[in-house]
């Protein structure tokens, strides 16, 4: 009995001990700095995930509120001048409470709203997988790793299914698969590489024949073709008008590109598609064309003519091609401009088609066993019980000037049928409304002026917590600090009086 | 391709060269011959025409602000060669083939300069040879179509900039700029019609621009002559001119362009930093000599110092309508005024010369480096982001924690004081020690207060504005990171884990966590919702005073090792 006593009495002091509460800042103090030079390196995300979100930081915050909870304990019994020590003590913890009251409690997502669409519908930033099969659903967090982090798969062992890959920026990538269903969607497919040219650039294209947008695509100033059947080869439009809806990037063309005649490439497929013709011309009007044969279409190379001695190889050919949607790493990781996440589904051991990628906001169906499941990766969301509709976004601008000056929302609350008047959200002036706190957080660059508003949703019931938690702290540091310079003075006269005498 | 559509710009603009005087039915018929091409007008009175207004950067300015904006943005210098900034605008528009072959298009970083071809030991390059280089338009192409879209974000982090990317476009736009100043295309002069619209440039071809064209077109023709009178009577008319044409708010603005002006001409800084060094000086003598007259000369400077920071800081309100605190020169200001209160306030009951000497050096050390970058520190004034704009909160929040700033600040000049007692180690440091220490502790306690304060007003005002107390943002959590050093010294005086040594240190070494998070979370880290005060430069200095104050208190500590084995072995 006498052996616990001391052993509570040890772990007490060590609780309450100074050397706890300098070793807790030190340890808080360094996790921060990594986190800021994380955050500045990587990303936001990337710094929450190794320490703000990690659990050696709660755990260290919770260790800093047992020592503070502690050391205002030791002083039992409380006399008045321990009043300005146990205020400001007891401000930091009602601070450390209520933020985790608001971090397990609380509401912090985004609305998205289009101007005269009304929604209550919030995301939050937390991805979750759903799984629907019949009426059954259910949800799997999927919690955000960075790249240089390892992902621990995720058993899903009610269906045997499982996640086994994940990316934290995700491209997505589509990929032309050989398939027997040759006269429902199976298509022709090409994949060449240009090369060459003024730019010396190296870059693959992919075309399809299977869908609109697919079938031609801008390459620099050039323009390749895939043509059906019954297309001619060889006709030239009178006016070249710049293709619209492509899917390659625009961004490698410029201004001359639009200008007529274009350098061009055209692929055309014979009917049995064991054969493709091929009729390119240059932007000096010089023509050239050939004929590839399916069999060795791989790595056939084709010579158009084209400035800076431009080759075109053939990588690939399918004659009845379906597409697949895949991810791959994304081209720019981490900031502001960097992809959403995306996994990998897979039933282990299954054949094909037993597997399916999916990024953030994809839906997929998957058939497993005979089933069919139905699978979401998307955003946590919450419905408010009311809706918010956006009358008009609104963006002004210093005089003279692009510097934005305010943005702000004119917004009416829903509820059913009645709608109450407009009100306007802008920055420093948010909405309140049920408990709910709306803020204007950011926008949807528009033209010919922006129209789609994103507010930030907010509920915080830590909030009083940390008010009072705030106001106690600095209170009780000012009297604090205002005694022992009273006892400085005291003991100064005192010392003079000695020294006097 | 479009890789010569910088050039073309130019070249379409060139043409436009002159246009202002050309266009001018009044003085057309009078050939024009410029009287010492390219000089300055010594002795002319720029005034009148100092005071036209001019809409740039978001708000309206009087020219004078706008002539200097622009020779510290082409020059690099805010004294270039001792030009009016005025004077600088006229000749570079009236005489642009004098300017051509003159270095004066600066170019601050080395590797730029490697970039473009040009030799790196110069600082300046002329026009000429800079429109000759035909790899600065090349890379400009090169920066403009590897530039990602910016996000749209109204408080979210803005991507990073490259500083070399930065400064090669700015490289390109002090040329474009040069041709634009002759041609009147760069000076947005001509009022809108509407309120808050957008001025024209004097180049534009639509009738409100002509009689102001024409106005400024006669002041060209007398500054192109060399004759002062005119020119002062056809500023005189141009000013009358413009100011008759602003409409809406803008309109009532004439009292704060004069007050501009004036702030612009009175370098009240400068005054208050020559101040606060003679103050220093005769502090310091007041340390080692018993006579009171030293001290008296030296509240007088202080005092007068003070007198022309806080005017000047109070006209930068006028101006601005808001506080000045909202970026590295603002707030080197703001923190520099502090150390001097908190100073007054601690001398107010302990009356010592070395407290007042070492609050004047710290006072003259921050002035002068805030007056001595303007390329990294910008002075200019310029409009707030929206988040920024609530005059309530900002001046609360920022002012505060930048005021704990300053009393840190204090007790880190008053820490290196005292670490130069045991370095000296002369008889009785110690009690000079722990007067020193005295001040410091006091300071530390404004500081803490005041940051704690600062910081947690800061969550409230993100709570209120963007809806969260605490979103471990950079900023913040360098405030944090501050505070928590402060709060683990304070704590160790309180349990004697630090002594007297020990504490001089702190108050040293604790002041490096304040430098992170005012100067590095800005112009290291450059990420967080504190974007607006983002920059580059200055890191090479402020490493390298990082490292001296390492050293200072590792040889403070050795030589505080040896005294103390010395009175061990005396003892």
């Amino acid at each position: 009995m006498n052996h616990l006593r001391v052993w509570v009495d040890r772990t007490f002091r060590f609780l309450c001990s100074l050397k706890l509460a300098v070793g807790v800042m030190l340890v808080l103090g360094a996790g921060m700095t990594v986190a800021t030079v994380l955050e500045s390196l990587y990303d936001t995300a990337t710094g929450q995930f190794w320490v703000y979100r990690a659990g050696w930081f709660s755990f260290t915050l919770f260790l800093l509120g047992v020592n503070i909870l502690s050391v205002a304990l030791s002083r039992w019994p409380w006399k008045k001048r321990h009043l300005p020590f146990l205020l400001a003590h007891l401000g930091i913890l009602m601070l450390l409470f209520g933020s985790w009251v608001t971090q397990k409690y609380g509401l912090d997502g985004s609305l998205r709203l289009e101007e005269g669409q009304a929604s209550g519908t919030v995301e939050i930033n937390e991805a979750k997988l759903w799984i629907l099969e019949g009426a059954d659903k259910r949800t799997y967090p999927v919690k955000w790793t960075p790249p240089h982090a390892k992902f621990s798969p995720i058993q899903i062992s009610e269906l045997g299914l499982e996640i086994d890959q994940f990316l934290s920026f995700a491209d997505s990538d589509i990929a032309f698969l050989p398939t027997d269903l040759k006269d429902v969607e199976g298509a022709p497919a090409l994949k060449v590489e240009l090369a060459g040219g003024p730019m010396r650039i190296r870059q693959e294209f992919q075309l399809w024949g299977g869908g609109p947008g697919w079938n031609q695509l801008q390459a620099g100033p050039a323009v390749l073709k895939l043509l059906s059947p019954t297309e001619s080869l060889t006709q030239v439009a009178e006016s070249a008008t710049p293709s619209v809806g492509s899917p390659a990037p625009a961004s490698t063309g410029n201004a001359l590109a639009a200008k007529a005649p274009r350098a061009e490439l055209r692929f055309q497929p014979s009917a049995d598609r064991t054969r493709v013709k091929w009729w390119a011309r240059s932007s000096a009007g010089e023509v050239r064309q050939g004929v590839i044969e399916a069999k060795t279409a791989q790595g056939t190379v084709i010579e158009p003519g084209w400035k800076g001695g431009v080759t075109i190889t053939v990588l690939d050919y399918v004659s009845h091609a379906r597409t697949q949607v895949g991810y791959r790493p994304a081209r720019i990781q981490y900031g502001p401009q960097a992809p959403p996440s995306a996994i990998h589904l897979r039933v282990p051991g299954g054949g094909e088609g037993s597997e399916v990628w999916l990024g953030l906001g994809d839906r997929a169906i998957l058939e497993h066993k005979g089933r069919n499941i139905g699978l979401a990766y998307l955003n946590r969301q919450e419905r408010l019980p009311f809706g918010i509709r956006l009358d008009q976004f609104d963006m002004n601008f210093y005089p003279g000037s692009r510097d934005p000056k305010s943005y702000q929302s004119k917004v009416s609350v829903v509820r059913g049928q009645a709608s109450s008047p407009a009100q306007v959200i802008s920055m420093n002036e948010p909405l309140h409304e049920g408990g709910i706190t709306f803020y204007q957080a950011s926008y949807e660059p528009g033209e010919p002026r922006p129209t789609v508003s994103i507010l930030s949703v907010n509920r915080d019931p830590g909030r009083e917590l940390k008010y009072w938690g705030s106001l106690l702290i600095v209170l009780g540091a000012i009297w604090l600090f205002w005694n022992k310079t009273q006892q400085a003075r005291a003991k100064q006269l005192r010392t003079q009086a000695e020294i006097s005498t | 391709m479009s890789r010569f559509k910088a050039w073309a710009v130019v070249a379409v603009l060139s043409l436009g060269s002159l246009s202002i005087l050309s266009s001018n039915s009044a003085s057309a018929a009078e050939p024009f011959q410029a009287v010492r091409p390219g000089e300055p007008r010594k002795g002319w009175n720029f005034r009148e025409a100092a005071l036209i207004p001019v809409q740039s950067g978001g708000r309206v300015k009087p020219l004078d602000t706008f002539a200097r904006e622009i020779l510290l943005f082409q020059t690099g210098s805010r004294f270039f060669k001792g030009w009016d900034p005025v004077d600088y605008l006229f000749s570079v528009m009236t005489m642009p083939e004098a300017w051509e072959g003159r270095e004066f298009i600066s170019i601050s970083r080395g590797d730029v300069k490697r970039q473009i071809g040009l030799e790196e030991t110069r600082s300046r390059f002329t026009p000429r040879e800079l429109f000759a280089e035909s790899h600065l338009a090349q890379y400009l192409n090169e920066v403009e179509t590897s530039r990602p879209p910016q996000a749209a974000n109204v408080v979210g982090s803005k991507p990073k900039e490259d500083p070399r990317e930065k400064e090669l476009k700015a490289t390109v736009e002090r040329l474009v700029l040069f041709r634009r100043l002759a041609s009147g295309d760069a000076w947005p002069v001509v009022p809108g019609t509407e309120p808050d619209a957008m001025w024209q440039s004097l180049a534009a071809p639509s009738e409100a621009a002509r009689p102001i064209r024409a106005a400024f077109a006669k002041m060209a023709v007398a500054y192109l002559a060399d004759q002062p009178e005119a020119f002062a009577q056809a500023s005189k008319e141009a000013r009358a001119l413009v100011e008759s044409r602003v409409v809406g708010a803008e309109a009532s603005q004439s009292a704060q362009l004069k007050a501009e002006l004036f702030y612009n001409r009175s370098h009240p800084f400068l005054w208050a930093w020559v101040l606060y060094l003679t103050g220093a000086v005769f502090w310091g003598f007041r340390v080692f000599s018993k006579r009171a007259l030293w001290g008296q000369v030296a509240l007088g400077a202080t005092v007068a110092g003070m007198l022309s920071h806080a005017g000047g800081f109070l006209l930068r309100c006028y101006v601005a309508g808001r506080p000045p605190v909202t970026n590295m020169y603002e707030s080197i200001i703001w923190v520099s005024f502090g150390v001097l209160v908190f100073a007054f306030i601690l001398y107010r009951t302990q009356r010592q010369a070395i407290l007042m000497a070492t609050a004047c050096a710290l006072g003259t050390l921050g002035m002068v480096a805030a007056d001595s970058a303007p390329a990294m520190m910008d002075p200019g004034i310029h409009p707030l982001v929206p988040v920024l704009r609530s005059n309530y909160w900002l001046t609360i929040h920022v002012l505060t924690i930048t005021i704990s700033y300053a009393a840190f600040a204090l007790a880190m000049g008053l820490g290196n004081v005292g670490l130069w007692q045991f370095i000296r180690g002369q008889k009785g440091y110690m009690a000079k020690v722990e007067n020193l220490n005295h001040l410091m502790y006091r300071a530390q306690q404004f500081g803490v207060v005041l940051l704690a304060a600062g910081t947690i007003l800061g969550g409230i005002w993100a709570d209120y504005s963007w809806g969260r107390f605490w979103g471990w943002d950079p900023k913040e959590v360098w405030a944090l990171i501050a505070l928590l050093n402060y709060l683990a010294i304070l704590h160790g005086r309180y349990t004697q884990w630090v002594g007297q040594f020990g504490f001089a240190m702190w108050s040293v070494l604790a002041f490096m966590g304040v430098v992170m998070a005012w100067y590095g979370v800005n112009f290291v880290l450059g990420v967080g919702l504190h974007s607006y005060g983002f920059s580059t430069g200055g890191r090479g200095t402020v490493a390298v005073a990082c490292l001296v104050q390492i050293f200072y208190c590792v040889f403070a500590a050795i030589r505080h090792r040896q005294l103390r084995q010395a009175k061990k072995s005396s003892a």
